[in-house]
């Protein structure tokens, strides 16, 4: 993983580091993917009869939209303006 | 033995109230010096003790009235959760978790929440913005993580109890390190509601106490079906306090892997475990030896899977609706990037990187999907011998409580230290961590017993009769303090 690399997964998470912590980063991050290498040592696919026994049987409720009037959304809210969340600008 | 029965014995017989129960542990809280607790609800825990004491006092709800702390993951309505992230500083929640309210249904009082590393992301409760915590054995060493608060704050003698939540063995490695009990539960058993994600797969909450019967009590209080949680689990058998002691390890088939009774471990972890073994033995199990051969690969799965899962659960946090925000932004772009680069801590942004890149264009079917095949792989491995033993019984750490730093920049390694736990969360199987020794600098080992899927009852049984035959010497037993 380059610091190309890190710059593009940087964008799809939308986040932001320093260029300090990119080459920090950049060496623990391809020391844990070389790791990840062990798992070339398994070929086998798990046998498609076999069923996990757990949530076997998922459990649904009715998706009722439900309105969060809670006081604390709007403590929360970093701005809150007219019932609604306010942000900076998009273009 | 059980604290919470000696509680409930001292109320019943007047010795002291709930009020002064809770004052008490208000005040030991408050006097604390492990860096544990993160805040103590004290208004509320008042509040609560106040209306217990004013209550019809013929219940035979024995977690009436008992001191519980809570990890710093789970929302209780009115009060604040941070997961340990700057990310969430100030944040009070609207609602109440299903494993918090489930407790509070049957009397328990939260007296505060525990310390944590940042978003369950660690295993030695150093990477939380509230510092480190002392592990109570030795100061010097971390209580291990990612519930090193739940697990310091029982092992001190704060609380009786607390809750930890468990994605990779975030509450078997610190009861390990701690000297004392932790359950993680079955998947499924505990509803997840309320409870912040890291890794919405193998996420777990689970008990934290001296004893196997109080661990008994506190999982049987939260545990039980709820619809908020699609991947909750209706089960009729949610009663495991009443046939604790019926159990018996005569015949009991144990397999031991081999791997962790290797050079992977620390040889005083080998000895404790060998003589726990024979203990095993002598009360009438059966022990066997087994390669489980894909330990390491468990650890690679888990590694890619649980960041995988986080990048996405970690998504929400941008911002606009609560939390912190970049005062620095001048677009909504640039005010989410700054938001989470000044939010988050370096291994929930290692984490998030990781999980994005496995889960990215080009990589996917290399990591992603390849994890989940191994992942399947070792869930059926685990069928398997759970068809030939009852329990499988190891290290729950390959070693003791290490020096604060000591993995210091050194992420892997860190990883490395969860070997043992995390084959355990991939298949999503239950297990428990009780202490069975110490080493020669006089650090807590402990013993780990996997069960079958939904087989608490039976784990906990074993657990219980292992537990009065090793008889271990918790380090700071919780009493009622009457001159607190």
């Amino acid at each position: 993983m380059s610091n190309i690399d890190v710059d593009s997964i940087l964008d799809l998470s939308c986040l932001a580091i320093t260029d300090e912590r990119k080459k920090e980063f950049s060496g623990q991050l391809q020391k844990i993917l070389d790791y990840m290498s062990v798992l070339n040592n398994v070929d086998q696919l798990p046998d498609p009869q076999f069923e996990w026994p757990i949530s076997k049987d998922v459990v649904t409720r009715e998706d009722v939209p439900k309105l969060f009037e809670h006081p604390l959304v709007e403590q929360n809210a970093p701005d809150f303006k007219s019932g609604g969340f306010s942000v900076p600008r998009i273009i | 033995m059980s604290i919470l029965r000696q509680i409930e014995k001292d109320l019943n017989s007047g010795q002291y109230t709930v009020a002064e129960l809770t004052q008490a542990v208000l005040k030991k809280i408050a006097a604390d010096d492990t860096n544990s607790f993160i805040e103590s609800f004290d208004s509320s825990a008042l509040n609560t003790a106040a209306e217990i004491d004013a209550s019809d006092q013929t219940s035979s709800l024995i977690a009436k009235g008992m001191p519980v702390g809570i990890k710093d993951n789970m929302c209780f309505e009115n009060h604040g959760v941070t997961c340990a992230s700057a990310i969430l500083d100030g944040y009070k929640s609207p609602y109440t978790s299903t494993a918090v309210q489930n407790m509070l249904d049957r009397g328990f009082v939260p007296v505060g929440r525990l310390n944590m590393d940042e978003f369950a992301m660690g295993s030695s409760n150093e990477y939380s913005i509230y510092g480190l915590v002392d592990n109570p054995w030795d100061a010097s060493c971390v209580p291990g993580g990612s519930s090193g608060g739940s697990a310091a704050a029982v092992a001190s003698g704060l609380v009786p109890v607390s809750l930890g939540s468990d994605t990779g063995g975030s509450i078997r490695q610190p009861a390990s390190f701690c000297g004392v009990v932790g359950l993680k539960p079955t998947y499924g058993r505990v509803s997840r509601y309320g409870l912040i994600a890291f890794a919405s797969s193998l996420d777990q909450i689970g008990p934290f106490a001296q004893y196997v019967e109080d661990v008994a009590i506190l999982f049987e209080s939260i545990c039980g079906f709820d619809s908020n949680d699609s991947t909750s689990e209706l089960r009729t058998d949610q009663s495991f306090v009443d046939q604790l002691k019926s159990g018996t390890l005569t015949g009991k088939r144990i397999g031991v892997p081999n791997e962790l009774m290797s050079e992977k471990v620390a040889t005083s972890v080998q000895d404790a475990i060998r003589k726990t073994l024979k203990t095993l033995e002598s009360a009438g199990a059966i022990i066997d030896y087994f390669d489980f051969k894909y330990f390491d690969e468990a650890l690679a799965t888990y590694y890619i899977l649980a960041p995988a899962e986080a990048s996405s659960n970690l998504s929400r946090f941008d911002g606009v609706r609560y939390g912190h925000r970049s005062a620095k932004g001048q677009t909504l772009r640039d005010m989410i990037e700054l938001s989470r680069q000044e939010g988050f801590g370096d291994e929930v942004k290692r984490r998030i990187i990781l999980g994005t890149y496995v889960l990215s264009s080009g990589y996917y079917d290399a990591y992603y999907g390849k994890a989940q095949q191994v992942r399947g792989v070792v869930t059926q491995r685990y069928s398997d011998l759970l068809n030939q033993y009852d329990f499988i019984c190891s290290p729950t750490a390959p070693t003791t409580a290490f020096k604060k730093g000591a993995h210091e920049g050194d992420p892997l390694t860190m990883y490395l230290s969860d070997l043992a736990t995390i084959p355990v969360n991939l298949a999503g199987l239950p297990a428990i961590s009780i202490p069975c020794g110490l080493d020669s600098n006089g650090l807590p080992i402990g013993f780990q017993m996997t069960g079958g899927w939904f087989q608490e009852q039976s784990l906990l049984q074993a657990a219980y009769e292992l537990e009065q035959r090793l008889a271990f010497k918790p380090k700071n037993q919780f009493r009622m303090d009457p001159l607190l």
